[in-house]
């Protein structure tokens, strides 16, 4: 692990033990510090447990509406596009709340770089079900588990994104394990040089926990999270493009 | 100073590209197909960006991420499309960015309804998002207004940090008149040079803009600009000097009521005209001054009342005050100057 790092802040955070939002925030400073890119970086955030990450990052940022991270994303580039814009967003926020601005920013090919997080359940407002929740999950919207029949199935959105045409670099990440922990890195810097290059959109989503709300302890969640939805969100590059 | 025929829309647009703004987000609705259409091109000309965006919510995001940036940014839409905006307008005020927002009146209620009613006031004044905000709203009665205005508009919103609304009559949107326009435009690094915006921290600690932090401080700040921005409320008095009966209308009505006021007085009729052209600020210490003199104060517009209530907020002695006006009165001008004329109203 890379210490002194420019675009991370050394504070405590106020997640929750096991959360990994923390080890996600510190990902993506040692990406954007490894890419000496701090200067020319500008963060979105917006609403959800993710809100949070503007406290940690050194980095200008600005709290978008609910769903609406990736438009302010849009209108920093247009005025500024020398820039690397980046969204930090729950599954809650991306799904359920800008599931329209994702599909057209992701058809049209706007250079910027989302980050969602999706950790299977509305975390911030107590525990809901998201459209992310496995069937047979229990959330406090589903206490019998989610069902197929009454809930439907969930949107896998990384499959989905990376059939657009301008979708350029799509993966799917998490940071359960080292090895995970040092690819994520390499999925932040390989899709913020895409956007520096021009090539489209670029879309990462990061598999986390939620020990509070899926009602595990860390190591519990840790195990759940590997052996259960992995299976379900399989991790890996989904989409690399060469040239457009 | 070039004489061109424009309307309201248009007005708006040249307004704007004088102002040093180049960032144009809107979203379609009827009543705001002239504004768009006339952006496409007219930003391209001068450089700017047009985006026509999937909805209003996307462009209200849009908006705040070009401000923020430190540039001049308008959007518009009609009040049917406002609600969606409206998500924006708690964060635009909340983080103090500056912009021009064009809310064009039309309909009654819910969609597709298409008549030319001034339905847009409390949605404009009073607001219908999250939080404690306030906006600057100006209302334009010609299309060489609507283009002073917006100009105004750009340099409120920078001078004081507040988004200002443009509340124009659809019919004034849609209709046109002979401008005068500035035949040189000002340029937009000028006005794009801010100590506050966000370009990536060099040099600098980095900047975080979010509205759930500090929100003591924020609304003290908040109640501070707003008793500063009081000052710069707008109205236009006409024959009132000497006015027993004074009449109150906004917007395009108000064009109506002040020739209608002209044959009344060859008549022998005295009567005046008060037009708030800031309705937020409500230009309260002229309205009391005036209804101090009036015997008799007659709020007309075509809606239900909406800045009636405001007016008899203002208003001492509220006996005074008589309300006129339906959803239908943009669309049937000549009965109601014929009324006026008649002194049925």
């Amino acid at each position: 692990m890379q210490k002194d790092l420019k675009t991370f802040k050394d504070i405590e955070t106020v997640y929750c033990s096991g959360c990994f939002h923390g080890t996600i925030n510190r990902v993506i400073g040692e990406a954007i510090d490894n890419l000496k890119l701090r200067e020319n970086v500008i963060g979105v955030n917006s609403q959800g447990c993710g809100s949070f990450v503007s406290d940690y990052m050194n980095l200008d940022f600005v709290e978008a509406p609910v769903g609406l991270a990736i438009p302010v994303a849009i209108g920093i580039k247009n005025v500024q596009p020398e820039k690397s814009i980046i969204t930090y967003q729950g599954d809650g926020d991306i799904l359920s709340f800008g599931l329209n601005e994702l599909m057209h920013s992701a058809s049209r090919g706007d250079k910027i770089t989302v980050i969602m997080i999706n950790n299977l359940v509305m975390a911030q407002s107590g525990g809901q079900m998201s459209s992310t929740s496995l069937l047979g999950q229990v959330t406090d919207t589903t206490p019998y588990g989610r069902s197929e029949e009454k809930q439907g199935k969930q949107i896998k959105i990384a499959e989905i994104i990376s059939k657009l045409p301008g979708s350029a670099y799509v993966s799917r990440v998490s940071v359960d394990t080292s090895e995970n922990v040092d690819f994520a890195r390499k999925a932040i810097e390989d899709a913020l040089l895409f956007q520096i290059e021009g090539k489209g959109f670029s879309f990462i989503e990061f598999i986390s926990t939620c020990p509070t709300f899926w009602y595990k302890t860390p190591i519990e969640s840790r195990k759940w999270l590997q052996e259960i939805v992995t299976d379900v969100y399989p991790l890996g590059l989904i989409k690399r493009t060469v040239s457009r | 100073m070039k004489k061109t025929f424009l309307n309201g829309s248009k007005a708006v647009v040249e307004g704007a590209i004088y102002s040093g703004c180049r960032y144009y987000y809107g979203a379609t609705r009827p009543f705001n197909k002239d504004i768009l259409n006339y952006s496409s091109y007219r930003f391209s000309e001068v450089n700017g960006v047009f985006t026509q965006t999937e909805s209003e919510r996307a462009a209200i995001g849009m908006l705040i991420g070009s401000a923020i940036s430190g540039a001049r940014v308008l959007t518009s839409s009609t009040t049917e499309g406002i609600f969606a905006l409206d998500e924006g307008f708690s964060y635009l005020c909340g983080m103090e960015i500056p912009c021009v927002i064009t809310n064009i009146m039309s309909g009654k209620l819910g969609l597709r309804n298409y008549e030319p009613t001034q339905s847009g006031y409390g949605q404009a004044v009073r607001g219908g998002t999250s939080g404690d905000y306030k906006f600057i709203v100006l209302a334009p009665s010609t299309v060489q207004e609507t283009y002073d205005l917006t100009i105004k508009a750009f340099d409120l919103s920078d001078k004081y940090r507040n988004p200002v609304m443009l509340l124009l009559d659809s019919a004034l949107s849609q209709n046109s008149q002979n401008v005068d326009i500035k035949s040189e435009l000002l340029s937009p690094d000028y006005f794009e040079n801010k100590d506050w915006k966000l370009d990536g921290a060099n040099n600098r600690d980095a900047r975080t803009y979010k509205v759930y932090h500090d929100n003591d401080y924020k609304y003290k700040k908040f109640s501070d600009k707003f008793k500063m921005i009081e000052n710069e409320s707008l109205c236009e008095e006409f024959m009132t000097e000497d006015a027993e009966h004074i009449y109150i209308a906004f917007g395009l009505l108000s064009e109506v009521v002040k020739d209608s006021i002209i044959k009344q007085r060859e008549k022998g009729i005295k009567s005046g005209l008060f037009r708030p052209i800031s309705l937020l600020p409500f230009p309260k210490k002229q309205l009391v001054e005036i209804s101090k003199k009036a015997s008799k104060i007659t709020v007309i517009e075509s809606n239900s009342g909406l800045m009636l209530y405001d007016i008899l907020n203002i208003v001492e002695d509220k006996n005074k005050v008589t309300f006129f006006g339906d959803f239908e009165l943009s669309s049937s001008f000549r009965k109601i100057s014929l009324d006026l004329e008649e002194g049925i109203i």
